[in-house]
């Protein structure tokens, strides 16, 4: 018959045995995807060639104070603008635990999609630029900040 | 239409997202406040426009609902940080109990 106290130490292997067992193959859980240098490299052209084209329709304010209106040369920019930011959600969506980055991209296409349905008509006023440009600084700087806070938290 | 005070706007978006990260705000907050600013100058901007007749209320009522997703695209950010630091704390905490019971143990079982 087993004493309290030899009762209690073969418990505490058993618990012990169990737990080593559980938990032998777990290296750490994860909560949210690995960093990405492609996202990281990819959304920062994108914030530049957003900024780029709406400084650019702010100059052209300067030919005509009225409307900036919509030609080829602004569909190019656009069809390139949602390639990328697509391009950019089926490589965030092809990896798990990534739900915020690809939200945040989708709310990206959307304010795009928003942008130019007003470049296209009635045509864009000069106070129309300030809006997407803090909707495209703003989610750009987010989706940046997240792959950076991975990067950090792998390099410890 | 009454002007959209900058300093309580963001208080009041900073007090909404403090209730999601809690304890972890303290790491947030600098970010938070950054870009709800940003925001909320934006606002006051198109506010500005309608009330110097400048911008109609259909087109305003267009960029801020660009605005709110805007808001969205921050509070995202935070879910993801928050995960982050839930992450680290949580794999702390099981590297100290793998030591612990492997030295329990006397072998490297884990």
């Amino acid at each position: 018959m087993l004493s309290k106290k030899q009762k209690r130490s073969k418990y505490s292997v058993a618990f012990l045995l169990f737990f080593a067992l559980v938990f032998s193959n777990c290296k750490g859980i994860q909560l949210i995807s690995k960093y990405d240098y492609e996202i990281d490299k990819s959304i920062t052209q994108i914030q530049k060639d957003m900024d780029t084209h709406l400084s650019r329709l702010e100059r052209a304010f300067d030919r005509n104070p009225e409307y900036v209106t919509y030609n080829n040369k602004h569909q190019e920019f656009y069809i390139k603008m949602h390639v990328d930011l697509r391009s950019l959600v089926i490589r965030a969506n092809s990896v798990d635990k990534n739900k915020q980055t690809v939200s945040i991209l989708k709310l990206l296409i959307t304010e795009l999609d928003r942008l130019e349905k007003r470049h296209k008509n009635p045509g864009l006023k000069k106070n129309d630029i300030r809006g997407p440009r803090t909707s495209f600084a703003v989610g750009c700087r987010g989706v940046l900040k997240l792959e950076l806070a991975k990067k950090r938290g792998e390099e410890k | 239409m009454a002007q959209l005070n900058v300093d309580e706007t963001v208080e009041e978006m900073l007090k909404a997202a403090k209730i999601v990260l809690k304890s972890r705000w303290p790491l947030a907050k600098e970010y938070a406040t950054n870009e709800f600013k940003q925001i909320t100058d934006t606002i006051v901007y198109i506010q500005t426009e309608v009330n110097h007749g400048r911008m109609t209320q259909e087109t305003a009522k267009s960029h801020l609902d660009g605005q709110k997703n805007t808001t969205k695209m921050v509070l995202l950010t935070l879910e993801g940080l928050d995960l982050l630091v839930a992450e680290a704390a949580i794999n702390a905490a099981l590297n100290a109990v793998r030591g612990m019971v492997n030295k329990a143990l006397g072998v490297d079982v884990l």
